[in-house]
Formats: structure tokens, sequence, C-alpha cells
């Protein structure tokens, strides 16, 4: 177990250095970094000043290196707009986003593993139907018109919902439902067939001649054995789900991270991007982490594979 | 014990009761959520760079002269009276027992104090420019001030509508980097608390010198997309938006919870020329190119169908409401075949490529004049990459540094200062940021304008800038904007001409 | 028995759903090879004057402009026929892009395995680990947005999906007789390779592609609905969605048609790719839904 955790460990490290690398080499791309980690209106002198303090004249690993060292501090720089610690700024949105990933991921889970085990005891049914429906429609809806679509309908011709902003729980609901029927096709599609897959094994077979209760058998066999799979998908899913909010959070206007990612694009600054892209990457990594340690221990298969 | 205190109390009640009793009646009551296009950067008045922050900064702050929003003429502010005592010098007496909202006094050292801070290289201040010709502040007494130029400044009561009284010792003491975030004035309301990018609010000061406001609570919530204001407005989460694009004035007005209210204000909108190459050499620095952009754009059409009629087509970027506005100056009229033609002469029978910027600011449905115009100029074979800059910031930067190539739809509030200098100087002067054209005749006018007192020289001046530009076609005046506002049926208000927001004017309809 | 029968549903659901798809398809691909015959009008061609005009269907509509008209008073339904080349064009080309990068590492990572594997392992974890939406937006705002930078940003970013794939199956189809026949023979590796290994895994990418086809329409649409894709005035769907937005209240058609093209194109893709892994790949028959 130890050996597995500690190659793990070194993995996730390199993608996180890999990660910064390329951040890095993008904003050299991007033309001169000084220039470009500068506010548009910045004099000549402020360019030279700051040119000298990044040491740009030195070797390009030189740089590279004390960037690195800065990002690993947590010192990416300063916003240009709002003049506060990047990524202070950053981690002040953060909230926002992992609430809308949790809940998202709870309506996506709660649409999905019911139906998905629906489908998968009785196949061919009209349930399961209805989920290959489902499964096929959902994947092929653009989440952003999704979103337009719930507001609409929610929010503008029934004024039952706020159209966006965070303030409260009644604002989580679109975007969360939003997010979850995104997830949801897919998790279903993953359930029924680790379901379908375990239900066909002999020693369901054995079971159920033994006269145990189908509940049971559902339970305590299906379920719990396509569990690994399930935890592995949600546990990737969240990772994902970090990036993949900045869908809803533009739609619905949710000042998570996308959000002021896209924002920060917008208004060309610069060091907000650089961290937000470098922070959420080493949060994916983490997380990918985390779940191949939990996983690793509940199945030992995975660990010697 | 208790019985004295109660008749203490009592006693307290009565004298607020008898000294003031409409004060008694009208208590400030309520919230109101206003929609903006943006939030601020600061909260600190000698730094706001946009009109819209000085307008939302006005509501927490006071100035000397203010503005009456039905004439539109200035008034006394914190200043209760005004004389020029020569040429060059200027005296202000003060109100009495005005008192900022930490109980500092506002007296000849505040006003001292902050016209050195607007006035000092150090901070930096985007004002700084406009009042830089003051030489010195002198303090007479606590409650008078003068003001010495350097040269005579006839625009110079104007402006000191955009200057902000700050209190000396709050500000010394706590340091710029938190006043930029807890704000302290003498204005109608007082700061609450600010969440960057959620909302600003603020309440009644229950010590402004003035009349109280009747809605107690301001929240300011920077909505970018107009569209979300207006489903939250529709909602019934927001009471009052600053810019409604005219498209859908229907559907406010149809949704039964909010009216429109407009006015014609000084802010004009116009296409600015690259015409000094500032951003690099382009078909723009030729007149016949220039002239041949002006004659291929129906403004007529566009003021009809994209603003529901609301706007009033202009032949020079002073607006008819300013001092120095020429009446004579007729706009371009709309000749396709005539652009071609020049552009034909200018070698560019082919067609041609520009940039073309276009920028949210404070321009109504600013988006759809674009790809209007757009439209307009690809009729007669010119192709644009147009760009649309949606955040404020970074669209005013580019125009200063001087980044904006071609051609790009411009709009000018001036401060609200209804004097032509506020738009032509810092249009059109070389030394100014703002200025895409280098002329030393122009300059020379300008300063004329700037320097001179006598009204008849000033105008003279004005007369001869707006036909050379005319003449020129340095850019081309497209309307003067009208402000298009949508309130809530709850609350009574009237949109100015002077395009402020002034929140405190607003009353309960019940 | 049972497993015949449901062999033959599973055909006949196939056939069904797949004619579907291809019919969506083959509309998505007409509008785009031959926008300027389908579409009734120039859609680059405004007229402020008959701007936001409702579908025919509608009181003040006609039959002039069937979808209606968009804010600068542009033909909706030509806009709608000129926006498939975008979807088509970024679909097809973002996929050949990635596919050609990943089956390339794929090969070299099944077939050399060893120190190409474990860097071309790497590198395909660390492209995969990286926030793919913020990573596409920041980098095309960096290089300014245009068909080709999106093309490429997509294309780069997505190779990892078709290396794993292709590096599996070519670990297992190295040690099968017929390719360790051609070994022995002398064969050079690329000969194998291209001769053997790839016609192999044929039917697998085809299924991988459409799925991915169907994802780049989908991202496509969504960078351009932040403005970042191909600049105005040239239709493209996620563009008009985001103008469409503003006039959810008062002209809702222009948010709903561009969507529905959207999603149109999209399901048709899937349903293909769905028909495709049903009737081409025998193994993944028993398990997965649809």
């Amino acid at each position: 177990m130890r050996t597995y955790v500690v190659e793990r460990l070194v993995d996730t490290g390199l993608t996180c250095v890999a990660i910064s690398f390329v951040v890095f080499v993008f904003l050299h791309l991007a033309g001169d970094p000084a220039k470009v980690l500068l506010p548009p209106e910045a004099s000549k002198e402020a360019v030279a000043d700051l040119r000298r303090s990044l040491g740009l004249d030195d070797p390009f690993f030189v740089q590279y290196g004390r960037f690195l060292a800065n990002a690993l501090r947590g010192e990416f720089g300063d916003s240009f707009i709002i003049r506060d610690k990047a990524l202070a700024i950053l981690l002040e949105r953060a909230p926002a986003t992992i609430e809308l990933a949790l809940a998202g991921l709870l309506v996506g889970v709660a649409l999905a593993v019911p139906l998905g085990i629906l489908a998968a005891y009785r196949p061919r049914s009209w349930v399961d139907h209805l989920a290959s429906i489902v499964s096929v429609v959902g994947q092929a809806v653009p989440t952003f018109w999704l979103g337009i679509l719930l507001i609409l309908v929610f929010a503008v011709w029934s004024r039952l919902l706020p159209v966006s902003g965070r303030s409260g729980f009644r604002s989580l609901v679109l975007p969360a439902v939003c997010l979850g029927l995104y997830l949801a096709p897919i998790m279903m599609r993953l359930v029924r067939s680790g379901m379908l897959t375990v239900l066909a094994q002999d020693y369901v077979r054995t079971a159920r001649a033994k006269g145990v209760s189908e509940a049971l058998i559902l339970w305590k066999h299906a379920f719990k054995n396509v569990s690994i799979p399930l935890v592995t998908m949600v546990g990737l899913q969240f990772g994902r789900l970090l990036a993949g909010t900045v869908v809803i959070e533009i739609v619905f206007a949710w000042p998570g991270i996308g959000f002021l990612t896209v924002k920060a694009v917008r208004t060309l600054d610069y060091p907000v991007v650089q961290a937000a892209v470098v922070v959420v990457g080493a949060a994916i990594a983490l997380v990918n982490l985390a779940t191949d340690v939990v996983i690793g221990y509940l199945d030992p298969r995975i660990r010697y594979g | 014990m208790r019985g004295q205190r109660f008749a203490g109390g009592l006693t307290v009640m009565l004298a607020v009761v008898l000294g003031n009793p409409a004060g008694a009646l009208a208590q400030p009551r309520g919230q109101l959520v206003a929609a903006l296009d943006s939030d601020r950067e600061t909260l600190d008045p000698h730094q706001a760079t946009g009109t819209i922050d000085y307008m939302v900064l006005m509501h927490l702050f006071d100035h000397l002269i203010a503005r009456n929003p039905e004439s539109m003429k200035l008034v006394g502010g914190l200043a209760e009276s005004w004389r020029t005592v020569d040429d060059l010098t200027w005296e202000f007496k003060l109100r009495k027992g005005v008192k900022f909202q930490n109980g500092e006094p506002v007296n000849a050292q505040a006003v001292k104090f902050s016209i050195d801070r607007v006035l000092d290289p150090a901070q930096k201040s985007y004002l700084r420019d406009r009042f830089k010709g003051i030489t010195s502040v002198q303090i007479v007494d606590d409650l008078t001030v003068r003001l010495k130029t350097e040269k005579p400044n006839p625009v110079l009561l104007e402006r000191l509508t955009n200057l902000a009284i700050l209190p000396p010792t709050y500000v010394k003491e706590k340091g710029d980097a938190f006043i930029a975030k807890n704000p302290v004035g003498s204005g109608p309301y007082r700061f609450v608390e600010w969440a960057r990018g959620q909302r600003l609010v603020v309440e009644a000061s229950p010590t402004y010198w003035g009349s109280q406001p009747a809605v107690k609570t301001l929240v300011f919530r920077p909505i970018p997309e107009v569209a979300t204001a207006i489903a939250e407005m529709m909602a019934g989460s927001v009471d009052f938006i600053r810019l409604v694009p005219p498209d859908q004035i229907p559907a406010i007005e149809g949704s039964g919870k909010a009216y429109i209210t407009t006015a014609p204000i000084i802010r004009v909108i116009f296409l600015n020329f690259d015409v000094a190459g500032r951003a690099g050499a382009g078909p723009t620095q030729n007149i016949k190119v220039r002239e041949a952009i002006s004659h291929a754009i129906d403004v007529d059409g566009i003021i009809a169908h994209v603003l529901g009629g609301r706007g009033l087509k202009l032949g020079t970027v002073v607006n008819p409401m300013k001092f120095g506005y020429d009446a004579s100056i007729k706009p371009v009229t709309f000749d396709p075949a005539r652009s071609k033609q020049l552009l034909a002469e200018a070698g560019l029978a082919g067609g041609t490529k520009l940039e073309f910027m276009t920028y949210s600011g404070s321009i109504i449905a600013s988006r759809q004049v674009g790809d209007a115009v757009s439209g307009y100029l690809n009729k007669v074979g010119i192709q644009t990459n147009h760009q649309h800059i949606e955040d404020i910031g970074l669209s005013s930067n580019l125009e200063r540094t001087g980044k904006l190539k071609d051609i790009y739809l411009a709009s000018w509030g001036s401060w609200s200062v209804f004097d032509a200098d506020m738009i032509l100087y810092p249009r059109f002067h070389s030394s100014e940021a703002f200025a895409y054209v280098r002329d030393p005749k122009l300059d020379e006018w300008l300063d004329i304008g700037r320097n001179t007192v006598n009204p008849g020289k000033r105008m003279e001046a004005y007369r001869q800038v707006q036909r050379y530009v005319a003449d020129n076609y340095l850019v081309f005046p497209m309307y003067a904007q009208t402000s298009v506002m949508a309130v809530s049926n709850k609350l009574n208000y009237k949109a100015a001409s002077d395009e402020t927001i002034a929140l405190w004017r607003a009353t309960w309809k019940n | 028995m049972d497993e015949a029968r449901s062999l033959r549903r599973r055909r006949f659901r196939a056939y069904w759903t797949g004619w579907a798809g291809a019919l969506l398809v083959g509309l998505m691909t007409l509008c785009a090879l031959f926008s300027p015959q389908l579409a009734p009008h120039d859609p680059f061609s405004q007229d402020v004057a008959s701007r936001l005009r409702p579908p025919m269907w509608a009181r003040a509509g006609s039959a002039e402009h069937p979808l209606g008209t968009d804010h600068v008073g542009r033909d909706y339904l030509s806009r709608i026929i000129y926006g498939a080349r975008v979807s088509l064009a970024v679909g097809l080309l973002a996929v050949l892009c990635s596919g050609g990068i990943g089956i390339s590492a794929g090969l070299l990572m099944g077939y050399y395995g060893g120190p190409s594997d474990r860097v071309l392992t790497f590198l395909a974890n660390v492209t995969l680990t990286f926030p793919f939406m913020l990573l596409a937006i920041v980098v095309i705002a960096l290089m300014g947005a245009g068909f080709v930078n999106m093309v490429l940003v997509l294309g780069l970013t997505s190779w990892p999906i078709y290396a794993r794939v292709v590096r599996n199956e070519v670990l297992s189809l190295r040690e099968r007789e017929f390719v360790q026949a051609e070994v022995s023979l002398g064969s050079s590796a690329l000969r194998i390779l291209v001769g053997h290994i790839v016609p192999n895994l044929a039917n697998l990418l085809i299924v991988l592609a459409s799925v991915e086809v169907a994802r780049m329409i989908i991202v496509e649409s969504f960078l351009s609905y932040l403005g970042l894709g191909v600049p105005p005035p040239t239709p493209s769907w996620g563009g008009m969605l985001s103008e469409g937005q503003l006039y959810v209240f008062t002209s809702s058609w222009l948010a709903m048609f561009p969507g529905l093209a959207i999603f149109t194109s999209v399901l048709g893709v899937n349903l293909v790719g769905d028909a495709l892994r049903d009737l081409l790949d025998p193994r993944m028959k028993t398990v997965t839904a649809g």
C-alpha cells in the first residue's frame, strides 16, 4: 500500500510541475511577460523595472525555477484589476465553485443511480429504454443552452427561482440541476453497465437460487460491487467539475473560479489567469490522487495490477 | 432614576419632532437594489477613473458645487456661496455645521486637504489633469477657502462638481489602502459593506446636512449582462437598471413590475478615427477614407430602429445642452454611393479591412449599434474586424494608451460638465491621453477656450474647433444619447440630463 | 436463444437509431456543404429596418424570413444554415488533428513500450489533468480568437483519449499470433503497425471519433458563446446563442434555434456513433447501455 501511495504522490507532484511549466511557457509565448503582467497603461520605466525584478534577462530555466518557487509559496503576483494578491482573490471564489460542484454532483448521482439500477435490473423494459433515451438525449444537449432554457422556464416565465447570482439556497437550485443533468447521463451509463456485469455473475445466480431476496441481492452484491467504479467516477468527475463548472458559472453568473477566470481573461488580468490554471490543475491532480488512494485501499487488485 | 431617563428621552423625542416635523414623518425606509453594468475598482473618489464611478460615489461624498436636477444649473454643494476675488482667485464660503459621517467637521482644512490630495503627483489621481491649473489653496478662516489658479479658469466651477471632499484626519490615520475599501464622506448615504463583485451596500446617513433620502438602504449590484438584470427586475429582485437597451423596453413595461424613465443626456456617441496614427499606420489617416466612412452610416436609421427613436443626431460632438455648441454644423449626409466613390479616389476601390472596436461602457445598446455600423461599412466595401470589449476598465486603458487602431465607437459623458471644454480638450488637444489627433491649430484654439474668461471669445474659439473637426472629418459624430432607465413600480424616480443616478432623489410610491 | 434474440433486438434498434442519426448528420452536412444554395438570403446582409422579426408562424412574421431576423436584420434561417459550416469544420478538423497525434502516440506507446511509453503516458496524464475548459479559454485569449487557433487548441488537448485506447489495444494485439508471425519474418515495425495492427483498431477508432466529433461541436459552440470562437460576423451557432440571450424575453427564437441546431447535430452524431458501436464491436455489446 505504501509504495502505491508514494508512487502516486510522485506522479501527482510531477504532474503539477508539468502544468506550471506549460502555463509559464504560454505566458512567454504571449509576448514580453513584463508587458503582459502589467496593466496596459504602464510606462516604459515600469516595464523595464519589472523586467529587472523578474530577472527576465536570465536564462529560461532559471526564470522557470523562480516561477515555480513562487508558485509553491502561492505567489502569483497581484491582480491588475483588484490590487490584491491573485491567489487570495482566487481562493475567495473557491467556496462558490466547490459548492456548485458538490451540489451538481449530488443531483447527478441522485438522478443517475436509481435510474441506472432500475435499468440494469429490468433490462429491455420501458425503464431501460427510458434510461437509454435520457442518456443519449442528455449527452447531446449543450449545457449552456439548457441553462438558458431553465432560466427561461423557472425564473422568467414562472418567477419561481432567481435568475442568476449566488444568494442563498434558492439560487443554487437551477445551476445545480443544470450541472446534475449534464453529469447524470454518463454516470447512469456506468451504473447500469456495472450493475449488469455484476448481476450476470454466478454468485448472484447462486444467491437467487438459494432464495435470497431480490432487494438484498441488489444491495449487498450488485451495488456494492459497482461502488468502486462509481467512486472512481465520482472522484474523477469532481476533478473535471472544478474546471467544467465554468460553463454553468457563466450562464448563471455564479461567482466562482471559472467565472473569475473568464473575466480575468477578458480584462487581460494575467496574474489571476496564471494562478487559476495552476491552482485548479493542482487541485484536480490532488483529487485524482485522493481518489486513487481510496480505490487502492478498497480494491487490492488495483494496487498491484 | 428611570423616570429621569424617560423624561429625558421624551424631551429628546419632542425636540426631534418639533424641531424637524417634516423629517420625523419622512424617515428613510426600505431597500432599493440597483443593477449597474460594472463593479467599482476602488471606493476612493480621487482614484475613480470613470463617470460611472463618480456617479456611484456621489451618494457617499459631497462636492463644493452641485447641480440642480431640473434646471441643470450649478448650485451650492458644500460651498454655500462663492465669488471671484480677481481673475485668478476664487473664494468659497462653506456651509455651517456640516459633518463627515465619522464626526469630523467639513471645514476649510478638509477642502484644502482634498484639493491638495488630488493635485499630489504621488496620488496619481485621474482628476489631477483637470485641476492642475490650481496653484494654491488658502485657508482664510474655518469656513472660507481661496483657490488661486495659474491662468483664468472659466470651467473651474463646473469641474468642482467632480472633486469630492474627504475627511483629513480619517484619511491620514487609516491610509489610502484602507479608505479605498471603507469610504467616509459627507454625502446622503454612508458606507455599510462592499463584497467585491457582488454588492456595494450603503444606508442613509442620519447626520446628512441636506434632506434625508426616502430610501434607507441602497444595494449596488454589478450585473454586466443586461438580460440578467432585466430578468431579475421581472422577478422582483432588482429595482433599478441604469442602461436599458430600447429593444427591451416592451419586456419591462409589459412585466407590470417596472416602468421606463428617459432623459436626453450630455453623453455623445461618435466614431473615433486614429488620425494621428497612434496605434500604427492605417487607412483612416487619409481624409477621403474618413469622409467615406462618415457618408456610409445611416445614423437616422440606427436611431429609429436600433434605439427606438431615442437619440438626437449630431453634426458635432459638443452636446446642444452645453456651452460652446455650434448649431450651424450640420450632420454629414447618408450617401453610400458617395462613400464608394471616395474610397475609389483613395485607391481602395477593391475594399479594405479595418479594425473596429466597440465597448459596453455607458453606451446603450453598444453591441447592436456596433453591429449596425459594421453592416453599413460592409455595404460600401469596408470589412471590419469587430472586437467587442466588455470590461470598461480594459477598454478605457486601451483607449488612453493609444492602442485602438483605425476606428472605434466612442462615448463621452464629460463627467456631467456642461461645457464644451470638457469634451473638446480631452479629445482633440495633442497633450491629452484620449486624443487621437495631433494638430497645433486645434491646440491653439482649445487653449484659448480653456484659459479665457470672456464667453464671446471662448465661443468663437470653439466654433473654430468644431468647424475644423467637421471639415477634416476628424471624428464622425453620431448622436447624443438618451438615457433609458428602468425603475420598479414601487418607486418614484425620474432620469436627469446630467446622467447622474442620484438615487437619493427616489421616493416610495406609498 | 435469449442471446440471439437480444442480439437481434439490439441490431434492430441500432438500425433505426443509426439511420435517424445519419439523417440528422446528413442534414447538417448538406447545410454546411451547400449553404449558398440552401440559404434563402445572404447571412451577412443586414437591414436595420427589419430587425427582430419573428418566425413565419408568428403573427408579425412572414415567409420571407422563415425563422425571423436577428438584431441587425439578418435572416436567421440563413445564418443557422451557414453556422453548420463552422461546427462541422471544427468538429472534423479537431478530431483529425487530435486523432492523428493520439493514434501515433498510442501506437508508439503500445508497440515499443519502455521509456517512450512511460514518457508519453505521463504526458497524457498531465494533459488529461489540465482543467481543459480553463486552458482552452486562456490559450485562445492569449493567441487570439479564430478558426485555426480553436482547432489547434482542441486538437492538442484531446489526443490522450485516442492514445490511451490505442495503446491498450496494441498491447493486447502485439502478443497475437499473426503479429508474432510477422515479427519473426523480419517485417519492419511500420509495416506491422500499418498493415496489421491499425486495421484491427479501425472499428474502435470509428466509434471513438464519432463521440469526439460530438464533443468538439459542443466545445466549439461554447467557446463561440464566450466570444472566443470565430469572430463576427461569421455565423456560428454558439455566437448566435450568445447574441440571442439578451432577447429571451421578447424574441426567444433567437436563443432557441441555435441551441436546437447544436442539439440535433450532436444527437445525430451520437446516434450514429452508438449504432456503429453496436454493429461493429462485438465485445462492447453485452455491457454497455443503449
